[in-house]
């Protein structure tokens, strides 16, 4: 593999440069590579520096995705000590992210973190973080409720 | 590119203060589909869109395709009730029925799930066949 360097730009003007190989982890970038549309400098445009930069470490430590069994359990234990940097506002960033860029086992990842984080969660943190507008009258939710009062129990009262 | 950057911060600085990224419907679905069963039953009652969508045939397809750690494998599980009277009246005598849980690994084929059925419900409480035998199921 070559050891090219190539330069990612974030949305907000930073440049990070990184092995080729780092590069083609992301396969938006990979496509414009095998499309040679690109030399050494990438625009990505949808995502911020300091989310791009975390995207660029999650890449930087899968880049050798090694089949043995040691290997898999030690970057599974660096995954989740990974994931735990970040708060939901954060994790929601970087499921964009990795949505935009193509990084699939990171999508994977941050797609299990949050269901982790939130699965806790009132209906009423929930709209407030994916930012859904209630649209039930008061008496159709409060039937909704009822009918699945047994889902209630420990999310009504609060999280340590 | 930067004029509507700009147009989409004013319109999420319209809120009070943390105003949620677009996540969009599909990355939810991808969020949903790892979660418990009890969370989803609780975010039926986050909007309609999210009731009818937990509840719609596409999203089960999804949910059961997804492993999450988060819950166990899927199982089946049954009801038999011991019935006297006729197949719609409710059973009066619940010692009288049994629970069986089939997981997937466990039921392969449709002649183990035979097995199981006969062992359990019939041997069990050695009954006549011509009795029926109501057979309730729920897939988790």
């Amino acid at each position: 593999m070559s050891s090219n360097k190539i330069v990612l730009t974030s949305s907000d003007g930073e440049s990070f440069e990184v092995e080729e190989v780092v590069a083609r982890k992301l396969q938006i970038v990979g496509h414009m590579l095998e499309d040679d549309c690109v030399i050494n400098e990438i625009p990505l445009q949808n995502v911020t520096g300091d989310i791009l930069s975390m995207v660029i470490e999650y890449c930087k430590t899968h880049v050798d995705e090694e089949e043995s069994e040691e290997a898999q359990t030690k970057l599974k234990t660096w995954d989740e000590e990974f994931m735990k940097k970040f708060d939901i506002k954060t994790l929601l960033q970087i499921i964009l992210a990795a949505n935009y860029l193509n990084v699939k086992g990171l999508l994977d990842l941050v797609s299990q973190t949050i269901a982790d984080t939130i699965k806790d969660y009132t209906p009423e943190q929930i709209r407030e973080v994916f930012g859904v507008e209630n649209d039930y009258t008061e008496e159709e939710e409060a039937e909704v409720r009822k009918e699945n009062a047994w889902a209630f129990d420990e999310a009504d009262t609060p999280k340590p | 590119m930067t004029r509507r950057g700009t147009r989409r911060k004013r319109r999420r600085q319209r809120g009070d203060d943390f105003v949620a990224p677009e996540i969009t419907l599909d990355l939810q679905i991808e969020i949903l589909t790892r979660l418990p069963a009890k969370s989803l039953m609780r975010f039926k009652c986050v909007s309609k869109l999210w009731s009818s969508l937990i509840l719609s045939r596409y999203f089960s397809n999804c949910y059961l395709t997804v492993a999450s750690p988060l819950r166990p494998p899927p199982r089946l599980y049954m009801t038999l009730v011991d019935h006297e009277c006729s197949s719609t009246e409710v059973c009066h005598n619940p010692h009288e029925s049994a629970l069986l849980s089939l997981s997937s690994s466990s039921s392969q084929s449709a002649t183990s799930f035979y097995q199981d059925l006969t062992m359990q419900g019939m041997g069990g409480r050695n009954k006549s066949t011509d009795k029926p035998i109501l057979v309730k199921s729920k897939c988790n």
